[in-house]
């Protein structure tokens, strides 16, 4: 069984931790909420085309290749 | 020499000084060099060649100055680097998604290549082509086998179609501008729909429509514009060739009355004497020349033959650098020289094949031939072997004079040539062009009426006007009063951004075609790929416009064509088949052979002779204007393959320049590099001088074709433009003897890479000559004693062949061994192995700046050897590539195994194994393996070659190389494995005649050859087993396997054995 003077030692902490969690609980979890969102989307823009070169280049290919159909071909093996 | 007795045993002191200069010079011993710089020993140069690394390389690290960062902080920036470059990941390397073909085409199998032949028009000649195709796309143009004229081989402008084909700055819609200035895209019904609306105002008006185009060889383009002059009667055509045959055509019209000069069977000719004629360089014909030349200079084949060749030259050419003698004498100077011989032959010796009138006599009677080597510092004994020769060989020796020479000059060849019985050495192939080339006059007047208002439309038809066209006939002006401007074009040129409609063309691989250069044959084009953008035929559209505009398609030039062929020239053939098999025979083959012509007896008009007027040389320098070995007119100066193509010559890439011998710079202060004004008349343009070898002096050898404005990305701020030298004060429109040179302020870094990759060091004085990279003799030692020849390297006595290598005995290869033999006999240096090599292999582009950091990329160099004195020097040009050695130094300092042999022989690369360490380059002693030190495609002019369009030119077959990887010629190991795969189908054994390489295929010289060593009936081991074969650095005992042939020069004097300067 405690003693009153460790009661009180224990329900002054218990007192303080309520009063620290509540103000920094708060505040810490706003800011970590809009750090995330922040995070979130930059890591979803894909921040280093920020620093990547301009260039035309088209990765996907937009030119269509077609054989010209009356196209002769010679009957060559190599 | 330094007579240093010590040297001499190969020891190697501290002190070894270079001789002076006077004692190199009067010392008669062979001496090569590359450039002045190394001539004369520069210091400089010496520095940079000694030193391969930066100076910085070998510098101890200085702690001390590293930034003071703890670990904690270290390690935060790492991880958070890390983070965010892996949220940058997302799509990397992603290229789209592959699909598989739905409904596979006809005859398409991926993987397998097909070929389609056609005929492309470069300037004013056709070539034919066999252009092999990939899943539809055009990747490589070869020459056609079986062209009675290309014989296989094409040349520089038509195999780098291919990147013309893809290339970023292709117009890829129509635009239009109303002021010549903006440009808007517009439809192409649009713009049609206007055009026409134009057409028949200035018809009705009565104004002009002038077409401005290059030759016309193609008979149904001829007809083309034959119905378009009746449907718009005004039209009036304008065929213009920057450099063209005209003064040629001209004198032998006057000479013998025929309209074109004929070409030469160079393959019959034991004696050629070459007068400011390229003809393996730059004259029309060289591909067929280099071939039928090659003929009599083949020593493992025809040993017999062996036909001598002088060149008499002010500029220095590479048909110059290639002949047996060679003698400097101003352009202006030439004629004298000719009518000196006409004298000596026509009069004094007698035996004349035609009889001289009294009027000729009287008019050469003043000229003497040891009267003018007097005069001008010949070379008596060079002379007095040519007039030996000439006696000894009338009827088989010929004389040619290049294009650019003066009518008297050409009038008094065809003389000389006439009074030596020469005349069965023409060949009467050529046709004249269906529509003859404007004169000067007529194209003052069209500027005069364009200025004047009279001419309603100009179309331009794939021309650059604005750019070709001397500048004082003013056509930049000119166009800008003219109510309508339409360009036909691929990329913007000059012409085309002063345009009011700018419609883009199809390149040649995308369109159809004919062509009748020869009167032997018809050639014909097909196009392999449908328009990429787009752009449509300009000879379709012309058709759509004289249809009212409303019916176009792709194929109605094909049908128009087709519908030509079937009506003018199938009955003349008289051929069996029907026309639709006929058709497609034609196509499959590229070109139609016609009837052989008997060709009519040449009657010789004297008059013509007495007439011509004889050039004075003038005390001013002497220009030369010619056509660019790379880049033509400038049509081409957008590509970046022909604009890194070493020079031939000066190895000088991306730039023009004023080539004057070492006299001339001297005498005016000068030297390569320095900026210098050339002036001919009222005319100047500054340009930088490069100081050549064995130039004449006060001769001004310059190429057109560069200096573009607006020729694409690729040719900004390239070269120097100097067609405002072209005027009418000429002896001929592109040789004036009354210019002037002044030194301008400033300097231009011209970049040539024949000072890159030495491989000798000079800290070993002699032993560059003691190696023998080069092997050479004379004719006459050759047919006495071919093993005196070759110089083999002793050590105590004993051949170092015979001499053990430290790499133990070489593995025995049981199967095929590849092997190449290159003869230098036949090599002329022209460079279409590398454009070949280049297209093949996918060989990046990488800019001047990084040329001049020694970083080209092209696998295959064509080392340049001078030797001699610098006024008249020679020179040896050596192929060099990987040398596939048997105990190659590369790859046993490879830390990860990157370059391994082959069970065949070959060195191969693996570039995913590669982490740069250059280990491998460092050991090479032939300095052939390129490191890509950036990913050139991005880095090129900024991504401009990373491209949809580019993308489609690599060839699937090879790997594209990305940034720290090392690269070398692989002896084509993809052809290898496809014709290893095609022996497995066919169930029989590979052969060494299976392979040909991209470089062999190219050569129009067939100086190149691979094979299998281990075959005894290969073709290949006649040129190994050679008395006079050698291989380059045989002492390494690397044991390479390019064999050279060793060059024989047909010269009665001796030549001196490279390495014996102390004898």
């Amino acid at each position: 069984m405690f003693s009153m003077s460790q009661i009180k030692l224990i329900s002054l902490n218990m007192d303080n931790n309520k009063v620290e969690k509540n103000g920094i609980k708060r505040k810490r979890f706003f800011v970590y909420l809009g750090a995330s969102v922040i995070g979130i989307y930059a890591a979803f823009s894909n921040p280093m085309r920020i620093f990547s070169k301009k260039n035309n280049s088209s990765a996907s290919g937009k030119l269509k290749v077609q054989q010209n159909p009356l196209a002769v071909k010679r009957n060559y093996k190599s | 020499m330094n007579k240093n007795s010590e040297l001499t045993k190969g020891v190697i002191t501290s002190n070894d000084l270079y001789d002076t200069k006077e004692e190199t010079y009067n010392n008669k011993d062979v001496n090569y060099w590359r450039g002045f710089r190394e001539l004369y020993n520069d210091p400089e140069f010496r520095k940079e060649v000694e030193s391969e690394f930066d100076d910085d390389a070998g510098k101890p690290f200085d702690t001390s100055k590293l930034s003071a960062i703890s670990r904690r902080k270290f390690l935060a920036l790492l991880s958070a680097s890390a983070a965010v470059a892996a949220a940058g990941c997302s799509n990397y390397r992603d290229k789209g998604e592959i699909v598989p073909f739905n409904q596979k085409p006809e005859n398409l199998v991926e993987g397998n290549p097909n070929y389609f032949a056609s005929t492309f028009q470069i300037g004013g000649e056709e070539i034919g082509v066999l252009v092999k195709s990939r899943e539809g796309r055009p990747i490589k143009v070869n020459g056609n086998p079986e062209h009675p004229v290309s014989k296989g081989k094409a040349n520089l402008a038509a195999q780098a179609t291919v990147l013309a084909l893809y290339d970023p700055d292709r117009i890829r819609e129509p635009k239009a501008s109303s002021d010549k200035n903006s440009f808007s895209t517009i439809q192409w019904n649009d713009a049609d729909a206007k055009i026409i609306e134009t057409l028949r105002a200035a018809t009705t008006a009565g104004k002009e429509i002038s077409i401005f185009t290059s030759s016309v060889i193609s008979p149904t383009q001829r007809k083309l514009f034959d119905d378009f002059i009746q449907q718009f009667p005004t039209t009036k055509i304008y065929p213009f060739e920057q450099v063209n045959n005209s003064v040629k055509n001209s004198a032998w019209n006057k000479i013998y009355g025929q309209n074109i000069a004929p070409a030469v069977k160079w393959d019959e000719a034991k004696v050629i004497v070459a007068l400011e004629c390229d003809f393996l360089g730059l004259e029309d014909g060289k591909t067929e020349a280099m071939r039928l030349f090659a003929k009599n200079r083949d020593l493992i084949n025809n040993p017999d033959n062996y036909s001598r060749l002088y060149s008499i030259e002010g500029s220095t050419s590479l048909t110059g650098l290639n002949s047996d003698y060679r003698l400097r004498l101003r352009t202006d100077a030439i004629e004298e020289l000719i009518l000196a011989l006409v004298n000596e032959f026509g009069v004094k010796r007698g035996g004349s094949a035609l009889s001289l009138e009294s009027g000729i006599v009287s008019k050469v009677s003043s000229f003497n031939i040891n009267a003018v080597a007097e005069k001008y510092g010949l070379d008596k004994e060079v002379i007095g072997h040519l007039v030996k020769d000439l006696d000894a060989n009338r009827g088989t020796s010929i004389f040619v004079a290049g294009a650019s020479l003066p009518e008297s000059t050409q009038i008094s060849t065809y003389l000389l040539n006439e009074i030596l019985g020469n005349t069965k050495l023409y060949s009467f192939d050529f046709k004249q062009d269906l529509t003859p080339l404007s004169t000067t006059a007529e194209l003052a007047d069209l500027s005069g009426k364009m200025k004047g208002g009279q001419v309603g439309v100009f179309i331009n038809f794939d021309s650059n006007p604005v750019f070709d066209l001397p500048r004082n006939l003013g056509m930049a002006e000119a166009i800008m009063n003219v109510e309508t401007v339409i360009s036909f074009t691929e990329i913007d040129n000059e012409t085309s951004i002063k345009s009011n409609y700018v419609l883009p063309c199809n390149n040649p691989l995308e369109s159809w075609g004919d062509y009748n250069s020869r009167i032997s044959y018809f050639g014909l084009q097909q196009p392999l790929i449908a328009p990429l953008f787009n752009t449509r035929q300009k000879e379709a559209v012309m058709l759509n416009w004289m249809r009212g505009g409303n019916n176009f398609n792709e194929s109605i030039y094909h049908q128009y064509l087709k519908d030509n062929w079937q009506q003018n020239l199938y009955p003349i053939l008289n051929a069996s088949a029907s026309f639709n098999d006929f058709w497609f025979d034609a196509l499959h083959d590229g070109f139609v052979l016609l009837p052989s012509q008997t060709q009519e007896s040449l009657q010789f008009n004297q008059s013509a002779v007495i007439q011509a007027q004889p050039i004075k040389p003038s005390g001013g320098k002497v220009v030369l204007l010619t056509r660019n070995y790379t880049l033509g007119d400038g049509k081409y100066s957008n590509n970046g393959w022909l604009q890194e193509l070493p020079h031939p010559v000066s190895k000088i890439v991306w730039d023009n320049y004023a080539a004057i011998s070492l006299a001339t710079a001297k005498a005016n202060g000068l030297d390569s590099n320095d900026l210098v004004n050339v002036s001919i008349g009222d005319r100047t343009v500054t340009l930088p001088v490069f100081v050549q070898p064995s130039m004449a002096d006060d001769v001004i050898a310059i190429e057109l074709g560069c200096g573009r404005s607006s020729g694409g990305k690729v040719s900004e701020g390239t070269g120097f433009d100097v067609v405002p030298l072209i005027g009418n004060d000429g002896i001929s429109p592109w040789v004036y003897n009354n210019a002037s040179i002044s030194k301008a302020t400033g300097t231009y870094e011209l970049v040539s890479t024949q000072e890159h990759y030495p491989i000798d060091s000079p800290k070993f004085k002699d032993i560059q000559f003691k190696r023998r990279i080069i092997q050479q003799g004379t004719y006459k030692q050759f047919k006495s004693n071919p093993k005196d020849i070759v110089d083999r390297v002793e050590v105590e006595g004993i051949d170092l062949r015979e001499f053990p290598s430290i790499n133990g005995e070489p593995i025995k290869y049981t199967g095929v061994k590849w092997a190449m033999a290159i003869d230098l006999n036949k090599c002329t240096g022209c460079g279409e192995c590398i454009m070949s090599c280049n297209v093949e292999n996918n060989i990046p582009v990488v800019g001047k700046d990084q040329v001049a950091n020694k970083r080209a990329m092209q696998w295959i160099r064509l080392d340049r050897y001078y030797f001699g004195t610098p006024e008249d020097a020679r020179a040896n040009f050596q192929p060099m590539l990987c040398q596939h050695c048997d105990f190659a130094p590369c790859e046993n300092v490879c830390p990860v195994v990157a370059t391994t042999h082959s069970e065949d022989g070959l060195n191969g690369m693996t570039y995913n194994r590669c982490v740069g360490t250059r280990y491998c380059a460092n050991n090479c002693p032939y300095k052939v393996r390129r490191f890509n030190y950036f990913n050139f495609r991005h880095e090129f002019k900024d991504y401009h070659y990373h491209n949809d369009s580019m993308q489609l030119a690599m060839n699937p077959e090879v790997t594209v190389r990305s940034r720290g990887v090392m690269e070398k010629c692989t002896f084509c190991v993809q052809r290898v494995m496809k014709a290893r795969q095609d022996a497995i189908s066919a169930n029989r054994e590979l052969k060494g005649t299976d392979v040909i390489t991209a470089c062999q295929e190219a050569c129009p010289a067939n100086a190149i050859t691979f094979g299998d060593m281990n075959d005894k009936s290969d073709p290949i081991q006649a040129y190994r087993n050679s008395d006079i074969a050698f291989y380059s650095l045989e002492e390494v005992k690397v044991r390479p396997n390019v064999t050279y042939i060793s060059q024989i020069f047909n010269i009665e004097e001796e030549i001196p054995k490279a390495g014996h300067h102390n004898d």
